[in-house]
């Protein structure tokens, strides 16, 4: 009797684990994105919030690096 | 003048990818972007970086505490900001982008891929004048 009621115990405690580390990892990395959207071959559904019209016809995909050398980057250029 | 011609008016917009693979400030910065995102500031810390990045890789202009100093100066909610940016909150979503830039064939950057409606693209490379958007552009609107 007392061996079933520590593999019940056991296995309450194992389940109680599971679901809390389930929710914790769940909560980890959560924000608000459209996951389904892409522009041509790119996904973008991880990148900036769209600058401008979301429907206008055409959108420019900048891909660029923050801290690099001699980089000219998007800002100055889209001022030109 | 992309700016003014096109995106002010509605013909074109623009999405930024972040391609963080240069020094161990350069994914950092991206995930603040993200975490200033988180209080609806994306554009405006976006803007405080580029206007103080420097030239050298890792010389401190973007390290931790840069950082938090860029959003304090924005007022925006620090313990939010911090907690976003120490817990490392956007550290996959910034990895995720860079892999976008590498299996789409890019490099270096700035980079570019100008789509239509049609998801018709060209790829642009490096820093190009005006000129060279502007006949890209106006063949697809």
């Amino acid at each position: 009797m007392n061996k079933k009621a520590v593999i019940f115990g056991i296995l309450v405690i194992s389940l109680i684990v599971v679901i809390v580390t389930s929710m914790s990892s769940s909560t980890d990395e959560t924000f608000d994105v459209d996951m389904t959207r892409t522009h041509g071959s790119i996904s973008t559904a991880l990148g900036s919030p769209i600058l401008g019209d979301p429907d206008a016809p055409v959108t420019i995909v900048n891909l660029v690096i923050i801290n690099a050398i001699n980089v000219i980057i998007g800002l100055l250029i889209l001022n030109l | 003048m992309i700016m003014r011609d096109y995106i002010e008016t509605g013909k074109v917009n623009l999405v930024f990818v972040d391609f963080a693979f240069l020094g161990r400030d350069s994914p950092k910065a991206a995930q603040a972007t993200y975490c200033a995102d988180d209080q609806n500031m994306y554009w405006e810390y976006h803007n405080s970086l580029y206007t103080s990045q420097e030239s050298k890789i890792d010389n401190g202009w973007a390290s931790s505490e840069r950082l938090k100093a860029f959003a304090f100066n924005l007022n925006l909610d620090m313990d939010l900001f911090n907690e976003c940016l120490d817990s490392e909150k956007y550290s996959k979503r910034v990895q995720y982008n860079s892999q976008q830039a590498r299996d789409n064939g890019v490099r270096g950057t700035p980079g570019f891929f100008i789509v239509d409606s049609d998801y018709n693209q060209t790829q642009i490379g490096g820093a190009q004048p005006f000129s060279v958007f502007q006949k890209i552009l106006d063949s697809m609107i």
